[in-house]
């Protein structure tokens, strides 16, 4: 005889024993013989025994009907177990990086039960601490990438197919990493959300009086909805500054000797644009190499806009008026107005044109003088 | 017969295996920080900025749980560079320091900041500095780009304070390169440098040497030692060529607030030995960059002495929105020398300051006497001798020389501010100011002058973000046998502290004086909590009605008469406690004088 014919075999047995029991359960059993509406609960319980899951702290629902003299049915239903956040951590926040966001929730119905849960990350600035009632609010208003995210989890099915996606918002890079769901069958366990937060997920320092982020978690099962916020509060997000120019390289030209004032003209537009995101109010700034070469003679960089002999000065300014040009140092300066740049609150960043002009001193003829100008976001 | 393939069900079981060690694995992988960057440029991201740690001398701080992740978002290979800024003593040491990153790819650095043995304690700022450039490009006329974030170290420790002020025979300011170097035995360190002439720094306990120099000749080199929680203050009086008392009095289109010109005075002080040649160039910045410069006196011969200038100044093309700040520069010979602190003055639509502007005082009833009502034409310039006993003639060949009145003038320009005044923006954060603050009482009879350079701590030794002068509302009671001239007035915050002294000012009236029978002496009282009320070394100009003394602390002050038997009263100077008697070696035209704590000597 084969696998499939033992298999077959068995399992009619146990079939057929479990019937017999539950005959024989049936006919050894009183039958009930006390009025209804004579009961007390303590008589009630007396009476009946409750057979429930692991946990039994709801209220039990009791019909009794009455089906003729002295004769009593009942029939009665256990809610089941509500879902519980036991705990939530959080690990530090940075944009552009995963951050780990472990949600440990305890259901006695099986973490299977868990329907949906929802996590929202709303920034606090100066710690007003918003109630979870606010918080939830926030999250159905206006998007903002760089103040809020809400991220759900969906239960799949399979079960272990269940993750998070970004609900909010739909534009921009906040993003899910990935997401680990706990053991199905347990009663206990973590489900852990790796974000990404956007590039201009608002600077915060975290903890108390400070700018920090709030998040809060919800988590509902086939029963009840648990929410808990309280022990994430005040949570720091990192730094985040990104920078680009365009072009990466300009050209003055052919110039001759002792002039001054001389604009890029490569591109024609005398500019060059430097695009920068960064989450926190910053600073744009520049600096340039001090010695320019083509290789035979060497240019040094006057920073006070006097060059002599083999000196060159070099003016830089955001609009491209010389007349209130700064001048370029071989230390790292802001540019005039950028001083304290807000924070972005877009992801495009802040486009800045700058123009710069180069005087020369007295120099030989030469050509294809090289150096670099450095354009840096400093932050905060 | 049946065979159960075995081969399957091992692979099944190996697979299995397999799968529950990826399982496992899974919360590991997944934490690890992962590239979401954007396209088309370098990025960084990290738990450095805002980080505000506290570290002994001596320490390390951070490791893995600081860090940059550094984004190559190009399409470019790309080499990066790490950098610091920050005070002497403090520095970061990367886990990288030179790396290169494929296009879309990313780095993890770790960041220590690392303080060395004799950092100075303090708050100051460190910036970790990530840089790019295109992997193996072309030289060209390159734009590179960086990424800077920002952490505050907190360095606890022992320390001293040490101010150096380079002074004229007259007690005037005298700018100066002051250069303060530790002496290991082995090196020297520079620790701070000031062109101002006047320097206040904190430093770790230790030795050190002094070094003032005036036109690129060293006048005076000082070792000295200074101990923990020691403040030690060093006047330098220097026999030289100074330019002080520059003034600038803005004078306005008729009745509107367009800017017709500003009138520079100033004085030139030769404490030495004539000079030939002598030039003074007045240079112009506006917004802080070089603007103008113009010629604007020429001697043959600068004499001993004071020699006082002025000119009016109208820029080429007129006056736009910004502000000016100017310079007078003094060339001997050809050679750049000395030059004055910068004055500033604004232009624009932003609210013009009246004719007083660079007065430490606003003293409304004499303001004829700040704002000349006699000018010489714009642009013009003219030098004028004073009755200084030094002074010999020949200078003075000026038909249009301007009356000025100089004495109440401070010796650099800066907006007077009433009542109080926010200065947080304008101390550093070992509490040095960063530009002079004046400020006077809301009726016009009190005033401070704090000048650039000065240390102004308040009473917890934190650096000092406001001020205030009013008149005291509980008044202390002066001694029986003074009277008060005017009210009492209280400096705030009570028990702020200056190095070097600062000068508060006190105005009175004639009638003030007319109780008075002529045998009393005037002088500024301020109380101290426990000695009581303390008479100051008070300057009176008689004059303008005007009484000055210096003080390190702030408190209650008063101006009073005091009879001839409170004499005996102690003369403080105004000096920070705390610095011991220096035994200084001195060259044999070296003159010491030291007075209470504070050493003071003459070149």
């Amino acid at each position: 005889m084969g696998y499939t014919e033992k298999t077959i075999t068995s399992l009619g047995l146990i079939i057929a024993g479990i019937l017999g029991i539950v005959v024989a359960i049936f006919v050894l059993s009183p039958t009930p013989t006390v009025s209804a509406l004579a009961l007390t609960p303590g008589e009630l319980v007396a009476q009946w025994v409750f057979v429930s899951g692991p946990e039994v702290h709801a209220t039990p629902s009791l019909t009794l009907n009455v089906t003729g003299a002295g004769a009593v049915t009942a029939n009665f239903g256990v809610s089941g177990a509500d879902t519980n956040i036991t705990a939530l951590a959080l690990g530090a926040m940075t944009p552009q990086v995963s951050s780990s966001l472990t949600i440990s929730v305890q259901d006695n119905d099986t973490t299977d039960d868990t329907q949906s849960i929802r996590v929202i990350l709303l920034f606090d600035p100066s710690d007003a601490d918003p109630s979870e009632g606010a918080i939830t609010a926030a999250a159905t208003g206006a998007e903002a990438v760089d103040t809020k995210a809400v991220f759900t989890w969906t239960k799949g099915s399979p079960f272990s197919s269940s993750s998070f996606a970004l609900t909010s918002p739909t534009t921009g890079s906040w993003s899910v990493f990935s997401t680990i769901n706990p053991t199905s069958s347990a009663t206990s366990g973590d489900f852990v959300l790796n974000l990404v937060p956007s590039p201009v997920a608002a600077f915060a320092a975290g903890g108390v009086g400070a700018d920090g982020w709030d998040v809060l978690v919800e988590v509902t099962d086939s029963t009840t909805t648990d929410t808990d916020s309280s022990s994430l509060r005040d949570q720091a997000m990192g730094a985040f500054a990104q920078i680009s120019v365009n072009p990466a390289t300009v050209s003055f030209g052919t110039l001759t000797s002792n002039s001054n004032d001389n604009p890029i003209t490569d591109p024609g537009s005398g500019t060059f644009d430097a695009t920068s995101v960064s989450n926190q109010v910053h600073a744009l700034t520049i600096q340039a190499t001090t010695t320019w070469s083509n290789g035979a003679t060497d240019l040094t960089l006057d920073q006070d806009g006097n060059p002599g002999v083999n000196q060159i000065s070099l003016k830089a300014d955001d609009d491209a008026t010389v007349a209130d040009a700064q001048f370029v140092t071989s230390t790292a300066a802001d540019i005039t107005g950028h001083s304290t740049d807000s924070r972005d609150t877009s992801e495009a960043g802040t486009v800045t044109p700058i123009g710069l002009f180069l005087d020369l001193g007295t120099i030989s003829a030469g050509s294809d003088f090289e150096g670099t100008f450095t354009i840096i976001v400093d932050g905060g | 017969m049946e065979v159960i393939p075995s081969v399957p069900l091992n692979h099944i079981r190996r697979t299995v295996f397999v799968l529950l060690i990826l399982l496992l694995a899974a919360p590991f992988y997944a934490g690890l920080p992962e590239s979401h960057a954007q396209g088309g440029s370098i990025a960084a991201s990290g738990t450095f900025s805002g980080w505000e740690l506290e570290m002994p001398q001596g320490s390390r701080a951070g490791g893995l749980d600081r860090f940059l992740i550094v984004f190559n978002n190009t399409g470019d290979s790309m080499d990066f560079t790490t950098g610091y800024r920050g005070p002497e003593g403090i520095a970061i040491e990367f886990s990288d320091p030179l790396f290169t990153l494929e296009p879309a790819s990313q780095k993890r650095v770790s960041v220590t900041v690392v303080t060395s043995e004799d950092a100075v304690p303090g708050s100051y700022e460190l910036r970790a500095i990530v840089t790019a450039s295109v992997s193996g490009a072309a030289e060209v006329v390159g734009v590179a780009t960086g990424i800077s974030q920002k952490a505050r170290v907190t360095v606890i420790g022992d320390f001293a304070i040490v101010g150096i002020s380079v002074l004229s025979p007259q007690n005037q300011p005298v700018v100066a390169d002051v250069r303060l170097f530790r002496d290991t035995g082995q090196r020297r360190n520079e620790v701070a440098y000031s062109v101002t002439g006047s320097l206040t720094a904190r430093v770790s306990p230790g030795s050190y040497i002094a070094q003032v120099m005036v036109g690129g000749e060293t006048l005076a080199n000082e070792a000295f030692q200074v101990s923990a929680d020691e403040t030690k203050e060093i006047e330098f009086v220097v026999r030289t060529v100074s330019i002080s008392d520059v003034t600038l009095t803005p004078h306005y289109r008729g009745e509107s607030t367009e800017l017709s010109f500003v009138a520079m005075t100033y004085s030139l002080n030769n404490m030495g030995s004539p000079a030939a040649a002598a030039e003074v160039i007045l240079k112009v910045s506006k917004d802080n960059a070089p603007f103008d410069e113009t010629s604007i006196l020429s001697l043959d011969t600068l004499v001993v002495g004071t020699t006082r200038g002025s000119h009016n100044y109208i820029p080429p093309a007129g006056w736009e929105s910004g502000v000016y700040g100017l310079k007078a520069e003094l060339f001997i010979a050809g050679n750049p020398y000395t030059s004055s602190l910068e004055a500033t003055i604004s232009a624009g639509s932003q609210a013009m300051v009246g004719p007083v502007t660079q007065s430490p005082f606003l003293p409304t009833p004499r303001a004829e006497n700040v704002a000349p009502t006699t000018l010489a034409p714009a642009g013009s310039s003219t030098p004028e001798s004073t009755n200084d006993p030094q002074t010999t003639p020949g200078n003075t060949a000026s038909p249009a020389a301007t009356p000025i009145s100089s004495d109440l003038l401070p010796s650099s320009a800066a907006l007077a501010e009433l009542g109080t005044a926010d200065i947080s923006a304008k101390v550093s954060d070992l509490g040095v100011m960063l530009e002079k603050v004046v400020l006077v009482s809301l009726d016009r009879r009190a005033n401070v002058e704090i000048p650039q350079g000065t240390l102004a701590l308040s009473a917890q030794g934190r650096p000092l973000s406001m001020l205030e002068i009013r008149p005291s509302d509980s008044p202390t009671a002066l001694p029986p046998d003074t009277q008060l001239i005017g009210v009492v007035y209280a400096f705030g915050p009570a028990g702020s502290r200056f190095s070097p002294p600062v000068s508060v000012s006190l105005v009175f009236e004639p009638t003030d004086l007319s109780s008075m029978d002529g045998g009393e002496e005037l002088a500024i009282l301020r109380y101290d909590v426990v000695v009581g009320w303390t008479r100051l070394e008070t300057s009176v100009d008689a004059a303008n009605f005007v009484a000055t003394a210096r003080t390190a602390h702030f408190s209650q002050f008063a101006l009073a008469a005091l009879q001839p038997s409170s004499s005996s009263w102690a003369l403080t100077g105004g000096v920070i406690g705390g610095a011991a008697a220096l035994a200084l070696l001195m060259a044999a035209t070296l003159i010491i004088r030291k007075r209470s704590r504070r050493t003071r000597k003459f070149y």
